[in-house]
């Protein structure tokens, strides 16, 4: 039986053979190799039988040829059903749009809320989602990830301290918290300002205190530089520092602070990078298994770099047990390079200042470089470059009660 | 010269046991009690009616007699009737 199983979902027919000694006419057909089932002799002259829609041209031709008359009585199988279907039930192919709008409609975001933030922010983040494809209207499974959007939002918007994102059905909900910004007006315990690092001192600025080093000082680290007494601390006493006289000492001290740096540079390297040739791909995954739905090119790059980004699918508040994945191959190539020992020096030279700039922060300038030491090895060059840098050194430094005065 | 050749087929079948259907071209028939015959090796129909089925074999004929036939699967040389069956018979050519 299981014969007739396939042949229903290939379709087949029952036909009508008409002709003195219909069987004979089945004999023929048998013998072309077509395969017949169901044969019956309803009477003398006319024979009923089955056949798989395929061969339905060749019987037909065959009846042709000889004196046998062919009438198709019935059709069966799913490609008749099909055509049925698609002819007549307009109700069932209804249902299927209905069902397939129903599914695009669930993936797609119909409203974006932002709750928590005063109206203009709540403009500001709209626009910046809007950006990336984050708007009523848009496909669901285009979205990045809630996680992805957060940071993205967090870094675009420096106003925003918190946000939470939640795809919650056919909606964005977005949550979060302002920073605000307050000037919280400290009340510093007295302290002085001490040197944090050895240098020469350029540049003083007091807003507080009083300076106890002038320009072109040398100072070494832990060096009183402003003191939060205000009178002459070595002629008062605790009975004195009681009356007021005890400030928080402010102010900038720049001095010119001098940094031994060591960079590597190799002189050779490899390097990947993308070509700009790409290609998208989308699966459908049932189960873990893949099916490809989009795309079908094949990849012919020589390397390559394969992202994966699963989409989850909705029906209206369901997640569906498949999801879109869509598989981006970048094109990559590997580039070895070489450079000159000048080149590499200049590069050693800028690598070790912007190690330096992270280092000491923005208000540090760099005043001038010397090389130190320059070695070539293992197709290295290794530089000690010695740097002097403007900077504030200025520390606070509390006072205590009984604290020992320099 | 055909009854040479018959000869040599039955001594290939009794002396190396090779199956004899297969050596001797003879039909096969198979019997679900009186609902089903199931025919090998025959050389095509030459009668079939609502109750009577005749199959064309090197040797002659077998004649199935029965009642409300129908032929469930007919390949070139495979057969499957239903219905009721009363007799089988060969007849020689």
């Amino acid at each position: 039986m299981k014969r007739l199983q396939i042949s229903y979902l290939l379709g087949y027919v029952t036909v009508q053979v008409k002709g003195i000694m219909p069987e004979r006419f089945i004999q023929t057909c048998v013998n072309k190799q077509i395969a017949i089932w169901n044969i019956e002799k309803t009477d003398q002259h006319t024979c009923i039988a089955s056949l798989a829609k395929k061969d339905i041209q060749t019987i037909k031709d065959l009846a042709h040829e000889s004196e046998y008359s062919l009438k198709i009585i019935e059709e069966k199988g799913i490609p008749y059903i099909y055509k049925k279907l698609l002819r007549q039930n307009y109700l069932l192919v209804g249902i299927i749009i209905a069902i397939v709008s129903l599914f695009f409609l669930s993936n797609i975001v119909w409203r974006v809320d932002i709750t928590g933030f005063p109206k203009e922010l709540e403009q500001k983040i709209m626009k910046t989602l809007k950006g990336y494809g984050v708007y009523p209207g848009a496909f669901m499974f285009r979205i990045d990830s809630s996680s992805q959007l957060q940071q993205q939002l967090l870094h675009d918007i420096p106003e925003l301290l918190w946000i939470g994102i939640e795809k919650r059905g056919t909606s964005v909900q977005l949550e979060g918290v302002e920073k605000i910004i307050v000037d919280k007006e400290k009340e510093v315990p007295p302290q002085h300002l001490v040197a944090a690092k050895d240098g020469v001192v350029q540049k003083i600025f007091v807003s507080k205190g009083v300076a106890r080093v002038g320009t072109y000082d040398y100072v070494k680290k832990g060096d009183l530089l402003v003191s939060g007494y205000l009178l002459d601390d070595t002629a008062i006493d605790e009975d004195v520092a009681e009356e007021n006289k005890l400030v928080a000492a402010t102010g900038e001290v720049i001095a010119r602070t001098w940094y031994e740096v060591d960079v590597t540079i190799p002189l050779k390297g490899n390097d990947e990078q993308l070509t700009g040739k790409q290609l998208r791909k989308f699966y459908l995954n049932i189960f873990n298994i893949d099916i490809p739905i989009w795309n079908f090119s094949k990849v012919d790059f020589d390397l390559e770099k394969k992202e994966t980004i699963e989409h989850p699918l909705f029906f209206l508040n369901w997640q569906l047990p498949f999801t879109l994945v869509e598989n981006i191959h970048s094109e990559k190539e590997i580039r070895s390079w070489e450079r000159s020992k000048k080149l590499a020096h200049e590069i050693g030279k800028k690598q070790a200042y912007q190690e330096l700039r992270l280092l000491l922060g923005k208000n540090a300038t760099i005043i001038s470089d010397k090389v130190l030491h320059e070695a070539i090895e293992h197709d290295k060059v290794i530089l000690t470059l010695y740097i002097t840098v403007e900077e504030n050194i200025a520390k606070p430094q509390p006072i205590m009660n009984q604290t020992e005065k320099d | 010269m055909k009854k040479i050749h018959q000869r040599l087929r039955e001594i290939l079948v009794h002396y190396f046991s090779l199956p004899s259907d297969a050596v001797m071209e003879l039909p096969r028939i198979t019997m679900l009690g009186d609902l089903h015959v199931y025919v090998e090796n025959h050389k095509g129909i030459a009668i079939f009616k609502n109750d009577l089925l005749r199959l064309n074999t090197p040797n002659g004929f077998i004649q199935i007699n029965g009642s409300s036939f129908k032929i469930k699967m007919m390949l070139p040389e495979e057969l499957l009737l239903e219905g009721k069956i009363e007799h089988v018979t060969f007849l020689p050519k």
